[in-house]
């Protein structure tokens, strides 16, 4: 037997260490707690979400992920917008309108106060109000854009001050620019201070925001303890996470074809609803021929949008005919104003002068709806003589610049999700370039008119979109969320920004 | 006095290389289509808005004065900060390099030490059944793409069985102190995947290396003078074999690192490469060059230690060297 060298000791040792290594984590991953959220002291509720704010200030960003996490929960607003999509009040009582209808008055709640234990009164709402005035979101800028002035007369009583009458702006005020912040927070893109029955927690960058309920709420007490959002860029681990129990609620599944799987599972409930998300088949109406109505309308004719719901978004989602959702307080059903008629489709593009057929150009970003609906789009048109030729744009390197910004492009297909977005169809700048007086006048009038009137002239406007054949909608979105049994509350409809907690519980 | 040149020209050509790469990485950066001012602010924004935006992060400045300030920045260890948050690039990169590094750093010595008994056995065997299992089965592990493999595991272990989280991650000092368990349950699977596949390959370079040395002479001598074939293959096989597997190591680290990409996407993982395909996205240009550069300097770093490595196993390039 030969002595063992000193290089063979150390080597023997090395791998000893390495194998030490490998033992120890073996052993506690063995150790390690099973899957799951609960914890037998704390009420917890896990979220799986899509999207990951990349801060957490309001002000500064419209990334929908922030008010997802944020509105209602941690912060809150002076008027609300219910689940029917109806105004209701919040940190105000009540709020009543002048007879010129340029001045509102909102009443506050005297028991409301911050999470910090200041109180919400009459000056932190002027100083939250002021400071949305000057928010750096171009969104919130533009939406604040139409207040004269903003003065407390009390300590419980806040007016403001419109330049003309609106209805959008109430609206406004139940969603981002209307949240009311704590004077005391400064550091609003990690710390957001509000009065909301949840606070912030801590933040895994990549991986979950964390929020723990207030002790002292004024209002009716959250229900959870600690409320985790995570955050999954890949579908299917979502998916997986929700299978194997760790998370309560998939609050919005952006893959319909993996419904079945908790569909048929007992475990688990699926509630559909709607969003506002209307997917728009946009004409660009400064080019010819989209500009001549006749072939518009034949397009309509020519896509059996039944089919393209089956085809792409796993037979989920709805018909809508107008940039309305169901749950627009104006909303009208407009989608049989076009039925599938291939032969009518034909008809009116030989009236137009097309009748031997035309090349179309459909850009669409590479986002799933778009890119699968255009397939079915360039199939259906092409049996009513029209060549579509399809082609997939990256969203932020070619599809801004080159559709959305500089108009290069016959037809494209976006889902536009903001609420209540029709006015988008008045500016005629806008990529579409509709330039239609009689609906840009429709719309500033509907803005300043009283409730009545605006919902019958909102209507007129919806209606003159669709007569018009001003684009081609789709479908809407809807809203799939997966939520494990045993709990409740969590609203079906998307008719806010916010994954509203407030109404969330866990049975037993 | 030759080994300290010698060392002197690596440092030189790892610098250079360096250089070379901030270019590289700049410009290819720099093509990416579309501007980031308008990717940030979206469709909402007017175009003064855009501009506006464009000014604040200097994009207005000519190409080569920001390559200048950018370079400048590294040289002093300051990677910039991110378009979206504000924050320092260095600052934000930091936990998620850790977690990578704990993925990529427990793969890679798993995956080695299970290579080597396993490509050693497969060596011996090799015209037996035993050999052809072994063979086989490492045919499959590299064949399965990584992303398959994780999928595997996690319907396998989390959905059906429940024994281990599906995905996410726990710091190993997190918010609520030490947490040993948390942190290790979440990281068997992904690692687990990353060593079913680098095992696997390496078991093939480590079968091969054997088999060379199998008919090798001094190991005939060895069994002449009476020793066991599997000690004499120990003693002399695994060094003569270390070369090799040493090489590929080095290069299949630059490969793990592209995988644990992928494995971050299937086990939601928030790693450097879910941070980089989220930069991308969002066009957050000063993170994306931070990460490339620090992926650059790693892979350097790795092939200059892989070069040291070679003169400890190899006693005849050291006597060469000096």
């Amino acid at each position: 037997m030969a002595p063992r060298t000193r290089r063979q000791r150390t080597l023997t040792h090395g791998l000893t260490v390495l194998a030490l290594i490998f033992g120890l984590t073996v052993m506690g991953a063995c150790a390690g707690r099973p899957a799951g959220p609960d914890s037998p002291t704390l009420k917890t509720l896990t979220v799986g979400a899509t999207a990951e704010p990349d801060t957490l200030d309001l002000t500064t960003s419209d990334n929908a992920a922030i008010p997802q996490l944020l509105l209602y929960n941690v912060y809150e607003t002076l008027v609300k917008l219910d689940s029917e999509g109806r105004v209701r009040p919040l940190l105000a009582t009540a709020y009543e309108l002048s007879e010129d209808e340029l001045t509102y008055t909102f009443r506050l709640d005297p028991k409301a106060h911050f999470a910090s234990g200041s109180p919400v009164d009459g000056d932190a709402v002027v100083a939250s109000l002021e400071r949305m005035r000057q928010a750096l979101s171009a969104t919130i800028q533009a939406q604040m854009a139409v207040i004269e002035r903003v003065w407390a007369e009390d300590s419980h009583t806040v007016k403001v001050e419109l330049s003309h009458p609106s209805n959008k702006w109430l609206y406004d005020m139940t969603s981002t620019a209307g949240i009311v912040i704590d004077p005391a927070a400064t550091d609003l893109a990690n710390q957001p201070g509000g009065s909301g029955p949840f606070q912030f927690s801590y933040w895994i960058r990549g991986d979950r925001v964390v929020l723990s309920r207030v002790g002292d709420y004024w209002g009716t007490p959250g229900r959870f303890d600690q409320v985790t959002f995570r955050y999954f860029s890949e579908p299917n681990a979502m998916n997986t996470a929700m299978l194997s129990g760790e998370i309560d609620v998939i609050s919005d599944l952006t893959s319909p074809s993996t419904l079945p799987m908790f569909a048929d599972d007992d475990r688990f409930q699926v509630l559909e609803g709607t969003t506002n998300g209307e997917v728009v088949l946009g004409f660009n109406h400064a080019r010819a021929p989209l500009n001549d109505l006749r072939v518009r309308q034949a397009i309509n004719y020519g896509i059996d949008r039944q089919a393209i719901i089956d085809t792409v978004w796993g037979g989920k989602g709805q018909l809508i005919g107008s940039m309305a959702p169901p749950t627009d307080p104006y909303y009208e059903d407009l989608s049989q104003a076009y039925p599938y008629d291939p032969e009518r489709a034909r008809q009116l593009l030989a009236e137009a002068g097309l009748g031997a057929g035309a090349s179309l150009s459909l850009r669409v970003p590479t986002l799933p709806y778009a890119t699968g609906a255009a397939q079915v789009i360039a199939s259906q048109l092409s049996q009513v003589g029209l060549t579509v030729v399809v082609e997939e744009l990256d969203f932020a390197g070619r599809w801004l610049p080159e559709v959305f910004l500089n108009g290069d492009y016959d037809m494209t297909i976006v889902a536009h999700v903001e609420a209540r977005d029709i006015g988008k169809f008045a500016d005629a700048s806008y990529y579409w370039h509709y330039d239609d007086p009689t609906f840009q006048d429709l719309i500033a009038r509907a803005d300043q008119a009283g409730p009545s009137e605006y919902l019958d002239l909102m209507r007129q406007a919806a209606r003159r979109l669709s007569e018009d054949a001003a684009a081609d909608w789709l479908f809407l979105f809807p809203k799939l969320v997966v939520v494990a049994q045993g709990i409740t509350g969590v609203p079906a409809n998307a008719t806010s920004l916010s994954f509203d907690l407030t109404t969330v519980a866990a049975r037993g | 006095m030759a080994i300290a040149q010698a060392i002197a020209r690596r440092v030189g050509v790892f610098v250079l290389s360096l250089l070379g790469a901030t270019v590289v990485v700049f410009l290819i950066v720099q093509a990416l289509p579309g501007d980031v001012a308008q990717a940030t602010l979206g469709m909402g924004a007017t175009p003064e808005q855009v501009e506006a935006l464009r000014q604040r992060w200097g994009l207005d400045r000519p190409a080569l004065v920001r390559y200048g300030s950018w370079l400048l920045g590294l040289a002093q260890g300051d990677l910039g900060q991110s378009y979206l948050t504000g924050q320092s690039v260095s600052g934000q990169i930091a936990p998620r390099l850790a977690v990578t590094c704990w993925l990529v750093g427990l793969s890679m010595p798993i995956a080695v030490l299970a290579s080597v008994p396993a490509g050693l056995a497969a060596a011996m065997w090799r015209r037996r059944w035993q050999g052809a299992v072994i063979s086989s089965l490492s045919q499959i592990g590299m064949a399965a793409p990584v992303f398959f493999t994780g999928i595997v595991l996690v319907v396998v272990f989390s959905v059906r069985l429940g024994w281990l989280p599906a995905n996410g991650y726990e710091p190993l000092l997190g918010p609520g102190g030490l947490d040993l368990a948390g942190w290790a349950s979440h990281l068997v699977l992904p690692v687990l995947s990353l060593v079913i596949v680098q095992a696997s390959l390496l078991s093939r370079y480590v079968r091969n290396g054997f088999v060379e040395v199998l008919a090798e002479d001094y190991l005939r001598t060895a069994r002449a003078v009476g020793w066991t074939k599997w000690r004499a293959l120990v003693r002399h096989g695994l060094r003569n074999a270390a070369l090799s597997i040493v090489t590929v190591i080095a290069l299949q680290i630059g490969a793990m690192l592209v995988g644990a990409i992928i494995v971050e996407q299937v086990f939601a993982l928030p790693g450097l490469g879910s941070m980089l395909l989220q930069a991308v996205a969002s066009r957050d240009l000063p993170v994306v060059q931070g990460i490339a550069v620090l992926l650059v300097v790693v892979v350097l770093a790795i092939s200059l230690a892989a070069d040291l490595a070679y003169v400890v196993i190899d006693p005849r390039l050291r006597s060469r060297e000096a």
